[in-house]
């Protein structure tokens, strides 16, 4: 094959080809063994990044993490009506008596 | 706005982070400001779309934002410079990889991590990142061959032959 290309090889060690691209890279590598070697070694480094940080998904997650909040908008619209309105019947009243 | 989704991403982002950052401590800093952002920024995320990517994209961004608030985001070269002196033990261990990990510049360290431990597909990786998929793939390759290479505990870095 001739048009081969690095990424195609990294492509194939993340199972990120297609069927048909796939095998062509399979046949390549069949007589490419420094192509072979680098698959080899880009997989081995994805199970070992797995292997090292998967346990973490196990992991209770911690209060302050479930306890995170957007910040606060400033006046939220509902707030600030709420606000003008409470304004408006306090002066009303105080007028009134 | 449904907070519930993002609750489910959690573990997830705690993984990445712990693997970006190094230590939990600062690893749950930045899921916590990453959450906050989220929640803020939750309207602008398209329904539909992949909340996870979406949630990577923020994370990099308050990544960046936090290394450069602390001066310690590595330049490329200065990072290079610094491959000698790592301690060699027994290859491939993994207690080595975590130290290996922190060795890498960061931009070839999230494209590593994002396909190596998240399997993001290359495009996605492209979108988290905003960078072409061009350059995901040079950053993944430099960064698996300097990897390889503290992992093996040679100084040197040989750069693969690009086969045409």
């Amino acid at each position: 094959m001739s048009n081969l290309t690095e990424t195609d090889l990294h492509a194939y060690a993340d199972g990120q080809l297609d069927d048909v691209r796939r095998v062509q890279v399979d046949a390549h590598l069949a007589h490419d063994s420094a192509a072979t070697e680098s698959v080899r070694v880009w997989r081995e480094q994805n199970e070992a990044l797995r292997a090292l940080y998967n346990p973490v998904l196990n992991e209770p997650v911690p209060q302050r993490l479930l306890a995170a909040r957007a910040p606060r908008r400033r006046w939220p619209n509902y707030a600030l009506a709420a606000g003008l309105m409470g304004l408006a019947f306090g002066l009303g009243w105080m007028v009134h008596a | 706005m449904d907070s519930a989704e993002i609750v489910e991403h959690i573990p997830r982002l705690r993984r990445y982070a712990r693997a970006l950052a190094g230590d939990s401590h600062r690893a749950d800093d930045l899921v916590q400001d990453t959450l906050e952002r989220a929640l803020a920024k939750f309207h602008l995320w398209r329904r539909g779309s992949d909340m996870r990517a979406w949630m990577f994209a923020i994370m990099h961004n308050v990544f960046i934002n936090q290394l450069k608030a602390r001066r310690e985001l590595a330049l490329d070269e200065a990072t290079e410079a610094k491959l000698e002196e790592v301690p060699r033990s027994d290859p491939l261990a993994l207690r080595d990889l975590d130290a290996a990990l922190g060795q890498l510049p960061v931009e070839q360290r999230e494209v590593l991590l994002l396909v190596g431990l998240e399997q993001l597909s290359y495009a996605e990786v492209s979108a988290a990142l905003r960078i072409p998929v061009g350059t995901v793939m040079s950053r993944l390759s430099r960064g698996r061959e300097r990897l390889r290479a503290l992992m093996a505990g040679t100084a040197t870095v040989t750069s693969l032959k690009v086969m045409k």
